[in-house]
């Protein structure tokens, strides 16, 4: 491990952790400002109504306050607050009484025919993705979201979710299968 | 060339467009790419959604978010505080109408979720979020008139639920609701 060749690119956050962890109220606001609106967003495609993520933002912005002085740093400092969001979202789905339990995860069968141009074209349409996306199973959504909004490799993203990396990717195949049909349906339409 | 093509990296693309694999399966997935066809159409369609993914706005909490962690930071026992804290373009007379409501409660402390003392009413219709030029007379008029009554919020975000009163049609309430995107410029439907 030669953690001298380069600063890492969270150095910024981790440096902000540790000031955190001494009770800096300032560090916490800078944290919440650089993070709060990618917390909100990731746990909105599980949770799927505004009141909820704000309320779990809330509870996960409280988590970092309070264990900021535990970051072991073995992770970036993005992928352990999205496994804390993570977490915490189930934590609210359970509580609420709702499903929690993660779509299954069938072995991909590749049969549907490659997608047209019409899901090309419609897929960079961002309000048709919205609408897509919103089709999805929660947990698909989350692995889109995590590949294409915040560009992360598959094994952090099986890291914040706690599944195996193989399941990362057959939910993301079955996603992109279910999206490109989306689109092209909603081309199809009027 | 042609097991290259039998066996299509698919499952790995997704992790091609987004710039993440490493070097190994970077320079093997490229190399199978550049030379089949299928996988050059599937990149492109990739590509297109992860435009499309990013161009959807992220929301956020914002300030009120902050305000709200903020007062949570202090770790004192707090008594447990009512939801209703209507932001001044709100008026007295909506906390009215959400009294007879349910409550949500918390304790920021502990952040303690209470479920509510009753379970969701079925018929809550949507979330949204008001105009902040909305004047209280205005929403009033217009929650009237929908139908609907606020039953939860304003969560950090500023959103609201509202539930469609037990006479009402929730597909006319959501029709009016919707016209007004002059007060509503956020509406939702609920599932
Ligand atoms: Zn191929």
């Amino acid at each position: 491990m030669n953690g001298e060749s380069a600063l890492a690119p969270d150095a910024e956050d981790t440096a902000l952790l540790a000031r955190i962890a001494t009770g800096s109220e300032a560090a916490m606001g800078v944290f919440y400002h650089r993070h709060e609106a990618r917390v909100y967003a990731f746990v909105m495609q599980r949770l799927g109504n505004a009141a909820d993520a704000a309320e779990v933002l809330n509870e996960v912005m409280l988590e970092v306050w309070r264990s900021a002085k535990h970051f072991a740093g073995r992770a970036k400092v993005t992928t352990w607050l999205l496994g804390i969001a993570h977490n915490r979202s189930i934590d609210l789905l359970r509580r609420r009484g709702r499903r929690a339990a993660d779509s299954l995860d069938f072995d991909v069968v590749d049969d549907r025919p490659d997608p047209g141009p019409a899901a090309v074209a419609h897929a960079q349409n961002g309000e048709y993705i919205r609408r897509c996306m919103h089709g999805l199973p929660e947990a698909q959504r989350q692995v889109v979201h995590l590949t294409f909004f915040e560009d992360l490799p598959y094994g952090e993203i099986a890291e914040i979710l706690s599944i195996p990396e193989g399941t990362v990717k057959t939910r993301m195949f079955h996603a992109r299968k279910a999206l490109a049909q989306c689109l092209e349906q909603l081309g199809a339409r009027p | 060339m042609p097991e290259s093509t039998e066996q299509h990296p698919r499952e790995l693309l997704p992790w091609l467009v987004n710039g993440t694999l490493d070097g190994a399966e970077h320079e093997a997935v490229s190399r199978h790419v550049a030379a089949c066809a299928a996988c050059q159409a599937e990149v492109s369609l990739l590509r297109a959604m992860r435009r499309g993914v990013k161009a959807v706005e992220p929301a956020g909490a914002g300030e009120l978010g902050w305000q709200r962690l903020r007062r949570g930071l202090g770790g004192q026992v707090r008594t447990v505080t009512p939801r209703w804290v209507i932001p001044a373009a709100m008026a007295a007379s909506l906390v009215i109408v959400a009294q007879a409501a349910l409550l949500v409660t918390r304790a920021p402390e502990t952040v303690r979720y209470e479920p509510l003392a009753d379970p969701v009413p079925t018929e809550v219709l949507a979330q949204v979020r008001f105009t902040p030029e909305a004047s209280e007379a205005d929403l009033r008029a217009l929650l009237r008139e929908a139908g609907v009554r606020i039953v939860d919020g304003p969560s950090a975000a500023g959103v609201y639920r509202l539930a469609v009163e037990p006479d009402r049609d929730p597909e006319a309430a959501a029709r009016v609701l919707r016209e007004r995107s002059d007060l509503i410029p956020h509406f939702a439907l609920e599932r």
